[in-house]
């Protein structure tokens, strides 16, 4: 920029700035000073500040820590218990936040509710009851819950008063609390893809790395398997597998079953891409100097072709977290998946599963909405990643 | 650096010790896959049949056009690429030793004494590695040195190149070409080698910055009595430091003469054709067309009988069926050229006086022996009637 921008050049620039545009105008070359700060960063702090001039990827980095955050700490943000069954609230749709009254201005309070049945079409319909507030109230007491069996506590985040309706997202059928249900959901929702990825990820880099290395007879046979893989169609193998999944077992083995059957399935990709960046590496002259210098495989495997494909890794890694995600909540969804009393977001979206309840209880569409912000947010992360690392990755 | 011929060649006699190095026969095919079932239809023969003999402390000028087997050939005699056949006797603390013959892990030991400078500075260095771990990583994976020892040899090995020790935090992105050949130079020295093999290790900078990359390989030789196989194609380079100089064409070396002599008294019709085509910095003298006609052939599908007789200007009939063998033309200089072709060639020197000084001048005070003193030239300059 000039030295001493007009107000037009100014109120362009905020302008710009403002909708998210590059500023057109090339900045200044950096000083001799600016320069030197860069000397001895390491790859890893260039890919980082690349990184944060992407809008995208650090919003989509943020919703990930905040969603991460949410379903961590998810018995303690969620007024109810999951499973509590409020009878009298069954579909009842979002509550209203207040803050205004007849009376003047309040604490934000929800007004008690009170069910009938519509005489006309027989369905259960809600009226706010004026005459009764509930306050909101912050770290109050509720259901008592249990912190990953570390101890036990009745604090939670809100609440409106305990056994008083209080439904943010409204209710399913049995007038359970769809925010609780969300928040707790998405802790298996998330913690599927993470876990199915890391579980995809081993297999699939060792696969990879041993195809690509080698090369040969083993790149042919790790190859034609990966092709026998993918030449099923993904939903009825992913059926089948999850369908092996004794029906008996606890919530948690499920849960691993679930992990492991993803994984098995999903490997593949990873491993291709994988071994096709260790083919380019290997071949490399970095790789070839190694050789000279006398490293072994081991050391050349684990000092040069892990470290140079690290940042190819971590971004096919961020964009294969939501296939998992969408692949777990395909197989709840269909009922193969994760079972009752244990509930993610795929599980939810089945209570939606017919026009009918659609057209009359659209809350219950929610949980959708989660999985899809989390997978866009995962695919800016990733895309966001890419770039950063894209002009030094070798 | 593009001095006259006559002034730069150093002298080969001071530095001319015993052998340390004898290649014999090397061949390194890729073989050509086709089909679903891969099977092998045909063979790139990138290094066929070549022998070479090293002397110690001496460095050999290799030069070819791209894709002629250089680097295959320097790559091959390491090892770093498998050969298919031959014999590479290393001459190790008074032993033999027949590389082709090593098991890998002895291969690995060995490799403390065989280094190799890459062409490309910035793909040859891990960018993931600061520029200590990269020019350490030879003495730690060998287990030459540790701790303070090893930090104390990475500094002197980098101030050697001409760097500074306090950069060796940084990581390779923040240096220049040159800088990062030295980083690699320094690598490639820190295991105390007697033979680096060094594929085209200026071509991938400016002008000015190879001038100090050549003065530094040359003062490193000196220090450290290393041995250069000096892989190029810029011929000006070549004849700056070599002591010697092999000329390749399509896998085969074709003549190999002390690199006054080969700059002087081209023996071969492909060197001649190279050497033609050296632009000189000196807007008077017009630019020749290289001597020969056509493009290299498929390596893959090579001709038969002298391999250069499709693009050779002195091309006989005959020459589609023997098969040329090195032959010495003068003391220690050999050349694959056949004896019409030499004949030929030499007349045809001496006829364009005008047309480089040096080369003329060179031919004439180097006495060439058994060439006809022109009885065939001037009008009778030779035509292509044998070409095919």
């Amino acid at each position: 920029m000039t030295e001493n921008p007009t107000l037009l050049q100014r109120l362009t620039d905020i302008g710009r700035r403002s909708l998210g545009m590059r500023r057109r105008i090339p900045s200044a070359p950096p000083q001799p000073s600016e320069r030197k700060k860069y000397k001895g960063y390491s790859q890893w702090r260039l890919v980082w500040r690349r990184f944060l001039r992407n809008r995208a990827g650090v919003a989509g980095g943020i919703v990930i820590l905040f969603i991460a955050f949410c379903v961590f700490f998810a018995e303690f943000l969620s007024p109810h218990h999951v499973s509590t069954r409020y009878n009298e609230y069954t579909h009842m749709p979002p509550q209203r936040v207040h803050i205004f009254s007849e009376d003047g201005i309040h604490f934000p309070f929800v007004y008690a509710i009170h069910g009938y049945i519509d005489p006309d079409t027989g369905l259960r319909k809600y009226v706010e009851d004026r005459s009764t507030r509930h306050t909101i109230r912050f770290f109050t007491r509720g259901d008592r819950y249990s912190f990953y069996g570390l101890f036990e506590s009745d604090i939670r985040f809100m609440g409106a008063g305990q056994g008083n309706p209080f439904f943010l997202l409204g209710t399913d059928r049995f007038g359970r609390d769809l925010f609780s249900r969300i928040l707790v959901g998405g802790r298996v929702s998330f913690t599927v893809g993470l876990l199915a990825v890391f579980l995809s990820l081993t297999l699939g880099t060792m696969m990879g790395m041993i195809s690509g290395y080698y090369g040969g007879v083993i790149d042919n046979f790790v190859q034609r398997t990966i092709e026998v893989i993918y030449s099923f169609p993904s939903i009825p193998i992913l059926m089948a597998l999850s369908a092996l999944l004794p029906p008996q077992w606890p919530g948690y083995l499920t849960f691993m079953g679930i992990v492991t059957v993803l994984a098995l399935v999903g490997w593949g990709g990873l491993a291709r891409e994988i071994r096709g960046k260790t083919l380019a590496i290997r071949d490399s002259d970095f790789v070839l100097a190694a050789r000279v210098s006398g490293s072994k495989d081991g050391r050349i495997i684990f000092r040069h072709v892990l470290p140079a494909m690290s940042s190819h890794v971590i971004v096919i890694t961020t964009l294969a977290i939501p296939t998992f995600i969408l692949s777990e909540s395909t197989l709840s969804f269909l009922g193969l998946g994760i079972k009752p009393p244990m509930t993610s977001w795929g599980l939810l979206l089945s209570d939606a599963m017919n026009i009918y309840v659609l057209a009359l209880y659209p809350w219950l569409l929610f949980p959708g909405l989660c999985i899809l912000v989390t997978v866009l947010a995962f695919n800016f992360l990733g895309d966001g990643i890419r770039d950063a690392t894209a002009p030094f990755g070798h | 650096m593009n001095a006259p011929a006559t002034q730069s060649a150093p002298a080969p006699a001071a530095k001319a010790g015993d052998t340390i190095l004898e290649v014999r026969g090397l061949k390194t095919y890729f073989p050509v896959k086709k089909g679903v079932w891969r099977r092998v239809v045909g063979h790139v023969k990138a290094v066929d049949g070549v022998d070479l003999t090293l002397r110690r402390g001496e460095t050999l000028g290799l030069v070819g056009e791209s894709g002629c087997g250089k680097t295959t050939l320097g790559r091959s005699i390491i090892r770093l690429i498998e050969p298919t056949a031959g014999s590479i006797h290393f001459h190790y603390g008074g032993d033999r030793i027949d590389l082709m013959q090593l098991k890998r892990a002895e291969m690995r030991k060995l490799r403390r004494e065989l280094q190799y400078i890459f062409q490309d500075p910035f793909s040859s260095l891990n960018p993931w590695m600061n520029v200590f771990d990269i020019v350490a990583e030879p003495l730690v994976v060998n287990r030459v040195a540790s701790g303070s020892e090893l930090r104390d040899r990475v500094e002197s090995l980098i101030r050697r190149v001409g760097l500074k020790p306090d950069h060796l935090r940084r990581y390779p992105y923040a240096f220049s070409g040159g800088q990062r050949q030295r980083i690699g130079i320094a690598r490639s020295l820190a295991l105390n080698p007697s033979l680096i093999i060094a594929d085209e290790p200026v071509s991938a900078l400016d002008v000015s910055v190879q001038a100090q990359i050549l003065n530094l390989l040359e003062e490193l030789q000196d220090e450290f009595n290393l041995t250069y196989i000096f892989v190029a194609h810029d011929l000006s380079v070549v004849e700056h430091i070599s002591d010697r100089v092999a000329v390749m064409y399509l896998g085969e070396i074709v003549e190999i003469a002390e690199s006054e002599e080969l700059y002087r008294n081209p023996s071969h019709p492909y060197t001649a054709a190279l050497l033609s085509a050296v632009l000189e910095p000196d807007p008077d003298r017009s630019f020749e067309r290289p001597r020969m006609k056509g493009i290299v052939p498929d390596p893959a599908d090579a001709p038969p009988g002298c391999k250069f007789h499709t693009r050779c200007l002195y091309a006989e009939p005959h020459c589609a069926r023997e098969v040329p063998v090195l032959r010495e033309v003068a003391p220690g200089h050999e050349s694959k050229a056949c004896a019409s072709c030499l004949e030929r060639m030499r007349a045809e020197a001496k006829e364009p006086a005008a047309d480089a000084a040096s080369t003329d001048g060179g031919a004439a005070e180097s006495g060439d022996a058994g060439t006809p003193s022109a009885p065939l030239s001037p009008n009778q300059s030779p035509s292509n009637e044998g070409k095919q």
